[in-house]
């Protein structure tokens, strides 16, 4: 186990480091010189020059690349071009905006989805299962941006129950971190893009505990439980646990998709996230920040997939590792 | 030439083992049938949409047709710029469809290669296609694609290849993992003994028996291109020469149309649903073909 557990972990640093190749190639390609944005064309030779050295952009491309990988790991993602402020200083707020409530929405979404997956593998071949499996397939299908408008539409125009968008009122600044997050405006202005990503990531654990629920009704242990007389809620408590671990990989792997949902939801309801902010930047091209946030995303989503894997080992037992 | 024609015969097979389920199945018939409207409307769209799909309609008394709610003369009423919403709509299923099967194509054809290679040949060659996979699984798709969109320039080849690029990665590992078992059965072995090549025994012998879940995966890959069109469309990434229902909503959602123009928003968002939809539960209903585990009820 400690050896398949080091052997993940470095292929999961390589795989870091590919990534981020990837990453630096990309941004480098990106269109237009970043002074040009910065101030009128009026500025002068000398003073471009200035930044250029400033920000590095001078060196050879080999050179940037190695400061990269140096900065990297001392997580220094640069100069913000926009906000001239460091990118970490710039991101580090719409990154929790993020995890609160992506987080928040992902957490109840797999609770809920857990126990009516459940629930409909149990009671299978019924008019429930039927509706439940349609209702939560349409769902999948329904792109999150769409049901976002539809529930903006809903509530927030028509019956003009919750705010449009934003996470605060207009001009409200916080008094600290703590005020930011616990009051009832914030819980308010939640509520709507919480709904949205609620629904949106139901369905999948869903369907997924429902199929594994379906394969664990069909082993033997359950047959012998039911015949020594063991009570209906104890066999499925019994079949939940079994089933429970395809969840798991669903639950590291959702965390990818969180990072490609959150964008477009964060546009919808205006939340000052970590994906709408990347939009921002790369319509300003304000690039440390858009490759900022997309290291931060790339090595989340990366750090779960290993984590996924050492969990699975702890969790099923009766798996191997050569 | 043999193995050839049979690998073609497991294709129908399962196609026609595919049909004889559908026909017992309501769900899956009923998707079927507006999965093939659709690819209808998206061969058809623009001869048979009553308007124009980007030109302004003006009333008669010269004033602009703006967002008027449904009515007889516009069934899902009209836009901001007084364009049809239905025959908007119509058109849109063109761009969906053609992204989604060329982007599933490429998708599984990568993925199906990538997953026989690596677990035909193992060891380090496996280790290289896996460790690429999982970069490919490292990226989180929109932001990738809101990159490299900018970096190449909006349009539909872009945004094509902004799907191809990453969503490979689960037909690989699907594949792969088939390959790792069909690899040890005896016709394997046999084929081997008799002096089959590695060419031969991927190609001829076991492609074949993972072609069945190829084309399943090809069903999901047409429903993962649209809906990730629909998402570039609606942050105005789409190609902008050509209307897409993502591109749709981006309108209605900018110009702020969406607090009264519930007609303009719920057509293409519909549409997305429905074919998105139908590909997952024709994809269903096959994968009872594939794995007949799935049949016993």
């Amino acid at each position: 186990m400690r050896k398949y557990a080091f052997r993940r972990f470095y292929q999961t640093i390589i795989v870091l480091w590919v990534v981020m190749t990837i990453l630096f190639v990309l941004f480098r390609m990106m269109p237009g010189d970043p002074t040009s944005m910065l101030v009128d064309e009026s500025l002068d030779e000398i003073a471009r020059k200035k930044l250029l050295v400033e920000w590095g952009l001078d060196a050879p491309l080999y050179q940037q690349y190695l400061i990269f990988l140096k900065n990297l790991v001392f997580f220094n993602f640069g100069v913000s071009f926009f906000y001239r402020i460091p990118v970490w200083e710039a991101l580090y707020s719409p990154l929790f905006n993020s995890i609160v409530l992506m987080g928040t929405g992902l957490f109840i979404a797999i609770g809920l989805g857990i126990v009516s997956g459940a629930y409909l593998g149990w009671k299978r071949g019924g008019k429930m299962e039927r509706f439940g499996l349609i209702f939560s397939l349409m769902l999948r299908s329904t792109p999150i941006f769409w049901l976002g408008i539809i529930i903006l539409m809903v509530f927030s125009y028509w019956l003009a129950l919750f705010p449009t968008g934003r996470m605060r009122v207009t001009g409200y600044i916080a008094a600290n971190l703590f005020e930011t997050y616990f009051s009832m405006d914030f819980l308010w202005h939640m509520a709507l893009p919480l709904l949205t990503a609620i629904l949106h990531f139901l369905s999948d654990p869903l369907l997924v505990m429902r199929t594994s629920m379906l394969e664990v009704r069909g082993e033997e242990f359950l047959e012998f439980l039911e015949s020594i007389g063991v009570p209906e809620r104890s066999l499925i408590r019994h079949s939940m646990k079994n089933a429970l671990l395809p969840v798991v990989t669903f639950i590291a792997l959702s965390v990818g998709f969180v990072f490609g949902g959150q964008v477009l939801l964060e546009v919808v309801f205006a939340w000052p996230g970590m994906g709408r902010e990347m939009l921002l930047a790369i319509e300003r091209r304000d690039y440390p920040i858009a490759q900022g946030s997309f290291i931060i995303m790339s090595s989340m989503v990366i750090l779960m997939n290993l984590v996924v894997d050492l969990l699975y080992g702890y969790l099923d037992p009766r798996i191997k590792y050569e | 030439m043999n193995k050839i024609r049979s690998s073609f015969r497991s294709v129908i097979q399962f196609l026609l083992g595919g049909i004889r389920i559908l026909r017992e199945d309501r769900v899956g018939m009923v998707s079927a049938v507006v999965l093939t409207f659709f690819i209808f409307l998206a061969v058809a769209g623009p001869s048979i949409a009553p308007y124009p799909p980007s030109e302004t309609i003006y009333l008669e008394n010269g004033m602009q047709a703006r967002l008027l709610p449904p009515s007889l003369k516009h069934p899902f009423g009209t836009t901001n710029m007084g364009q049809d919403v239905f025959s908007q709509t119509i058109v849109g299923a063109r761009i969906a469809v053609f992204i989604g099967l060329i982007s599933a194509l490429f998708i599984v054809l990568i993925g199906t290669n990538v997953g026989l290679i690596a677990g035909y040949f193992g060891k380090s060659v496996d280790d290289i296609l896996m460790r690429i996979t999982d970069v490919a699984y490292g990226i989180p798709f929109i932001p990738f694609a809101i990159v490299l969109v900018t970096l190449m320039g909006v349009g539909t080849l872009n945004i094509i290849l902004a799907i191809t690029t990453l969503m490979w990665r689960t037909t690989a590992r699907v594949i792969r993992s088939q390959v790792l078992s069909l690899r040890e059965r005896p016709f394997v072995w046999a084929a081997k003994v008799a002096g089959a090549g590695h060419f031969r025994l991927l190609y001829i012998h076991i492609a074949p028996n993972v072609l069945p879940l190829s084309l399943l995966y090809m069903a999901f890959g047409v429903a993962w291109g649209i809906m990730a069109e629909a998402s570039l469309g609606f942050l105005g990434l789409g190609d902008p020469e050509k209307i897409s229902w993502g591109q749709m909503l981006y309108f209605a959602f900018r110009s702020g149309a969406i607090r009264t123009a519930w007609w303009w928003v719920v057509p293409p968002g519909l549409s997305i649903i429905l074919v998105v939809a139908s590909c997952y539960l024709v994809g269903r209903t096959f994968e009872v073909v594939t794995n007949p585990k799935l049949q016993r009820r």
